[in-house]
């Protein structure tokens, strides 16, 4: 006869592993390197943000200075994007930016945000002004620190943050905000 | 059309308009392109009339791609069609095939909604589709958009048993040259021409053009009378598309098109009979893209010119003019909510066939409107709803046992599509939904008058109902990594009330009846459902099979001791079929099979030498039907390809027309 008191305690132990590995999943998904194709996404919903030029963008892509593993996604972010990321008439032109550097924001036409950033979300977001700003981290679209977060496996989605564009200036194409998520 | 409606739907219109045109305009119009290549999946705005990804519309949608157009190596539009589960061809000619969707197919298949960039080509007079009229080449097609179930909540009457809308290339925003010639066995030769002129970038054009012709599927099966009626099909196309930026936030579009056909068709009666057609289009749209949303006024006016057995007979020929003006507003007021209002006019003329001493119309004025509300990030309710208002009436004199003002009615109808969305991951969704359309009785179903001589007259039937189809359907999908790929599986249940058949010679006054005419004879139900399974096994293999089960159940108040009317669903439909699409590409080679079977079933055929005779069931053997295609690149603007179809025989019975032929056709494609 199988011992209830077992069954319990062996059932609670997989709960606890399950979530366990669900929490580190999660985590890690949300801390993932940026992709290329994260950047092709960024690069074609870019050019559905109202007024933004098409052609040669200057992109900053902007780290946590506190942080490697931020500092490790801003490389990858440059490497994959080398002397220009083009895409639906838009080319993206990586700066490499630490976040005890946000003035050089000024000269950007947009703003990544790397992943592992989520101290300085909040003085990135200033710093950007009216530019768009754009993570593969959904927290910092979540907080309304970035107006715009993106993924891009299993599939695409694009998520903005209506107050924080809204506080940013940044508005988009009608048919783009159909089919994208707003929060 | 009563004035009071009128007045309202003129000032509802001209006010929504005049609100919305007067917001500022801003930003970008929408390119299928752009948001296809940021997606990784087609788009579309045929589910509910707002844009939106293909795997996240809340009906049961299959897209066709541009290259599985291509890599199918068909010739013409349903052809391809028949590659997507759930859809029912028959080929009865070279030149002349019916679509439906689950079911219910017959000779001028009346109840499967047919656009181009949402410009209807359904044909009115008879409700119809005539695909070989369809102004377009296979290679200006973006995609083919297929939804199943009604969708009439957005297009109104007629998208019954689903949506056809096939879209082109945008010509502002792309580019499309090309040069393809084919020649093939039974002396099949096609040449068609697409090209692209861009003056700068605010104006975009697209001209294409084609000819074809063939001989005939041999006749051994038809009767001494439809033999002296039977054509080889041949015909050509010509159709210009412009696009241009007039103003910031604003596109105006035109369209003209002119095509000309003749081929052998499949008649309600139940007879295979030649069969002429001129259609003609001219279309003008302005989409305008404000802070207040996205606007689209569209108007456009068809005309047909058509020509059945009677031309011969000296009855001359019919044209149905059909002039449809549209506005629709598109918003987003929320994160959550998304808003559609359509208001459209629409105008349809014919003169009385084959007699030509009258004139048919109606009018109708519609309004709609869609919400798209996502509860959650994950569960979404989309409800949309339309009311149309018809008046019908007729000129002229008239024979029979009606008189004009029998024709001066009034049919108001309301449909609906209300669905639930729910994506339990971020690779499953489920769908479940419901939804009425109505299928308009067609000005012949209405308004044919024919002397018969000894004062007896085939008519049309004024007081026909429209017919109504209810829908209700789930779906599940998920994307499974182990095949790449994805299954889907799709059940649905279905009624069909005030279904209408073409006359039968029991009606004639010889027996007992008192004319031929159209009539509204019973309700029908079906259910069944499609399986299908799909996956990029390797970088060069693509797989997709797919199982289709549909069940019908005919309660007709006619045909109960003999069949006397040219009407049956349940025994005309094949219960199981299986179809299975196969790809691969190595290098500059490309390999295509698509191989459908389809269980026995029977078709309604005419078994004596007159028009209006009376019919029979005819066995259809159960069938596979293989079609292979060969390609090879000679480079990335020349391709050549052979296609075999029904490569398995010679000829076989896939219907009760006559039987389909083994033909190659080798093709020379040559982009520039």
């Amino acid at each position: 006869m199988i011992n209830r008191s077992f069954l319990k305690k062996k059932t609670i132990s997989i709960a606890a592993k399950v979530f366990f590995l669900s929490v580190v999943f999660f985590s890690f998904n949300a801390n993932a390197a940026t992709t290329e194709k994260d950047l092709q996404v960024i690069a074609r919903a870019a050019a559905f943000t109202e007024g933004l030029a098409k052609g040669e963008l200057k992109a900053a892509v902007v780290y946590d200075a506190g942080s490697a593993s931020s500092k490790a996604d801003a490389d990858g972010i440059a490497a994959i994007m080398g002397g220009g990321l083009s895409a639906s008439g838009v080319t993206l032109k990586p700066v490499v930016m630490s976040s005890g550097s946000l003035g050089g924001l000024a000269g950007v036409n947009i703003v990544i945000v790397a992943s592992d950033s989520a101290a300085v979300h909040g003085s990135v977001f200033s710093a950007a002004g009216n530019k768009l700003t754009v993570s593969t981290d959904m927290s910092c679209v979540k907080s309304a620190k970035c107006v715009m977060g993106v993924a891009s496996d299993p599939k695409v989605e694009i998520v903005v943050n209506r107050n924080a564009a809204s506080g940013a200036g940044v508005s988009f194409a009608q048919a783009f905000r159909m089919m994208i998520s707003e929060i | 059309m009563n004035k009071k409606i009128k007045i309202f739907s003129t000032v509802s219109l001209a006010a929504l308009a005049c609100s919305l045109f007067a917001s500022t305009a801003q930003a970008q119009a929408f390119d299928y392109g752009s948001f296809e290549a940021m997606f990784g999946e087609p788009v579309t705005t045929s589910a509910t009339g707002s844009p939106q990804r293909s795997s996240e519309v809340p009906v049961n949608m299959t897209i066709i791609t541009a290259d599985q157009i291509k890599r199918s190596g068909e010739v013409s539009i349903p052809r391809i069609l028949n590659h997507i589960a759930g859809v029912n061809v028959i080929e009865w000619g070279v030149g002349s095939q019916d679509v439906s969707v689950r079911g219910y197919n017959q000779g001028f298949s009346p109840r499967l909604l047919v656009m181009v960039n949402g410009r209807q080509v359904y044909l009115d007079h008879y409700g119809m589709t005539e695909w070989s009229n369809i102004p377009v080449q296979l290679n200006e097609i973006r995609q083919i958009e297929v939804v199943k179930g009604p969708n009439a909540a957005l297009f109104g009457f007629n998208a019954v048993a689903g949506v056809v809308n096939i879209i082109t290339y945008n010509p502002l925003y792309d580019n499309v040259n090309e040069v393809t010639a084919s020649v093939g066995t039974q002396s099949y030769k096609e040449i068609n021409g697409v090209t692209t002129v861009k003056p700068n970038d605010k104006i975009g054009m697209r001209f294409s053009g084609s000819g074809f012709g063939s001989d005939e599927f041999d006749d051994t099966r038809l009767t001494h009378t439809e033999a002296n009626y039977r054509q080889d099909p041949k015909g050509g196309k010509v159709n210009a598309d412009m696009l241009a930026k007039i103003h910031d936030g604003g596109q105006l579009g035109a369209e003209v098109s002119y095509v000309e056909n003749r081929m052998n068709e499949f008649y309600p009666t139940a007879n295979m009979l030649e069969a002429d057609y001129q259609t003609h289009s001219v279309k003008v749209n302005y989409g305008l893209e404000s802070k207040a949303g996205l606007t689209e006024a569209t108007l456009y006016r068809n005309t047909a010119v058509f020509a059945y057995m009677e031309d011969r007979m000296g009855s001359g020929k019919g044209e149905n003019n059909v002039t449809v003006a549209k506005l629709q507003h598109l918003v987003k007021p929320s994160a959550k909510h998304a808003l559609r209002f359509a208001g459209e006019y629409r105008k349809n003329e014919m003169n009385s066939i084959p007699q030509n001493t009258g004139e048919i119309s109606y009018d109708v004025a519609s309004f709609g409107t869609m919400w798209d509300w996502a509860m959650t990030d994950s569960f979404s309710l989309v409800n949309a709803g339309r009311f149309d208002h018809l008046n019908l009436g007729r000129t002229g004199t008239i024979g029979g046992a009606y008189t004009n003002d029998d024709f001066k009615r009034v049919i108001d109808k309301v449909s609906y599509n209300s669905s639930a969305v729910y994506k339990m991951t971020d690779i499953d969704i489920f769908r479940l939904g419901t939804a009425r359309g109505f299928q308009l009785p067609s000005l012949i179903e209405l308004g044919y008058l024919r002397n018969l001589g000894g004062g007896v007259f085939a008519y049309g039937n004024p007081t026909l109902k429209p017919t109504e189809v209810v829908n209700h359907e789930t779906s599940y999908q998920r994307k499974i990594n182990e095949i790449n790929g994805d299954v889907k599986l799709s059940v649905f249940k279905q009624k069909t009330n005030d279904i209408k058949a073409s006359p039968s010679l029991i009606d004639h006054p010889g027996f007992g009846g008192t004319g031929l005419e159209f009539k509204n004879v019973g309700r029908s139900k079906s259910w069944g459902g499609e399986l299908e399974v799909s996956s990029q096994v390797t970088p060069e293999l693509k797989v997709t099979a797919a199982y289709e089960y549909q069940r019908i159940k005919d309660k007709l108040t006619v045909n109960t001791t003999a069949i006397n009317y040219p009407v049956d669903f349940e025994n005309t439909t094949p219960k199981n079929s299986m179809k299975l699409n196969v790809s691969y590409t190595k290098d500059k080679y490309e390999a295509d099979a698509f191989a459908i079977w389809q269980q026995s079933y029977k078709m309604l055929r005419a078994t004596g030498t007159n028009v209006l005779a009376n019919v029979a069931l005819w066995d259809v053997p159960a069938h596979l039907n293989l079609t292979l295609r060969g390609g090879y690149n000679f480079d990335e603007t020349t391709n050549v390809s052979l296609t075999g179809m029904n490569v398995t025989t010679s000829d076989q019975i896939v219907s009760s027309g006559p039987e389909v032929e083994r033909r190659f056709v080798l093709t020379l494609k040559k982009e520039f």
